[in-house]
């Protein structure tokens, strides 16, 4: 026989007076452990930190602009974790440990990432000797080869 | 066209062709997971309900399940929420097996997700119970260390405590077994390992 008929359903009721064969229901006010505080500077850092994050749940936006409810759970946890004496650099890399770099909405500058902050450098130069030798040699020696007469 | 023109030809296409040959082979919506291989990450959470009789092993409501003092055996997280129609589908396999494998160093637990407790509770009683215990994380606190994108996911921990797989998508039973049965054949010594 389930053993959810004694299902508790009031809120608040505290996990640890629950007895065997009832279902245990959160406490809400477990919630609110996460608020945003009084603390300008610790709130500073959430949302610094808020706008370097990858929603997991969103298309492209980062945890500061997504209205989903991981997203607040997630700026929790950055609250939390710097309220506990982590510094923002160890924060993100926390996050980093968990979702890998694809959280970072700006990939740290290393390794293979390299190639998206220098590849657009090196084809704008490449671009640009290609003009340059394009025109100079233009400049130098502007004949142009006339095309056969139609007959 | 000249063999100078060739070259400077091959050498730009290529490494274009390259690229997108390589970007094509991945799925964009795909996201890596960096936990396979690593430590799992550590929970203790509360059991909000189970159907399974209670034991040491298997923990009834209100009592709190620690990863940590699992280690040596065979560990199935499954994330889940009412709200989602996939997780239903896996429900069958996951309750059978975890009954199947009640006798053997494998424990199944269900991480309850974005949900409100009593949905959860009803549809499991509506869906004939549910063999293992489902787990409370409140603030999503483990989900987001697990690096949850969505729901179903599902981890097999290995008796070394590192996740060996993550599963994204409902499991399915052939999917489950053959994960517990290579977890299970692994050697495991806790003496060599550590703690």
């Amino acid at each position: 026989m389930i053993q959810i008929l004694g299902l508790v359903l009031l809120l608040g009721f505290p996990a640890q007076q629950v007895a065997p064969g009832q279902a245990v229901v959160p406490d809400p006010e477990q919630f609110e452990a996460t608020a945003p505080t009084d603390d300008p500077e610790l709130e500073a850092d959430v949302r610094k930190l808020a706008r370097q994050l990858r929603c997991p749940t969103c298309q492209a936006l980062s945890i500061a602009d997504s209205p989903s409810e991981l997203a607040r759970e997630m700026e929790g946890v950055i609250r939390q974790r710097l309220q506990a004496g982590m510094t923002p650099e160890e924060v993100r890399e926390s996050f980093v440990a968990s979702y890998g770099e694809w959280v970072l909405l700006s990939p740290n500058p290393s390794g293979f990432n390299l190639l998206v902050y220098f590849l657009p450098l090196v084809v704008l130069l490449i671009g640009g000797v290609i003009i340059f030798v394009g025109v100079r040699r233009w400049l130098l020696n502007p004949t142009v080869e006339e095309a056969a007469p139609i007959e | 066209m000249s063999t100078k023109r060739m070259v400077l030809g091959f050498l730009i296409t290529i490494p274009i062709i390259a690229l997108l040959a390589t970007a094509m082979d991945r799925d964009p919506r795909a996201i890596p997971s960096p936990l396979p291989g690593r430590e799992a990450p550590s929970f203790s959470l509360p059991v909000m309900l189970t159907t399974a009789p209670h034991s040491v092993t298997s923990p009834g409501p209100g009592e709190a399940v620690n990863l940590e003092e699992l280690r040596g055996d065979v560990v199935v997280v499954n994330f889940w929420a009412s709200w989602c129609l996939s997780c239903r589908t896996e429900h069958v396999p996951l309750s059978q097996l975890a009954e199947q494998y009640a006798d053997e160093e494998v424990h199944f637990f269900r991480i309850l997700y974005n949900d409100r407790a009593p949905n959860a509770a009803g549809l499991i009683e509506r869906m004939g119970g549910q063999s293992y215990p489902t787990l409370l994380d409140t603030r999503s606190s483990t989900a987001i260390q697990y690096g949850l994108t969505g729901v179903p996911e599902t981890f097999f921990i290995g008796r070394d405590g590192k996740v060996a797989h993550k599963q994204v998508g409902p499991v399915h039973h052939d999917l489950i077994v053959e994960w517990i049965e290579r977890l299970l054949a692994e050697e495991w010594s806790p003496e060599v390992q550590g703690p």
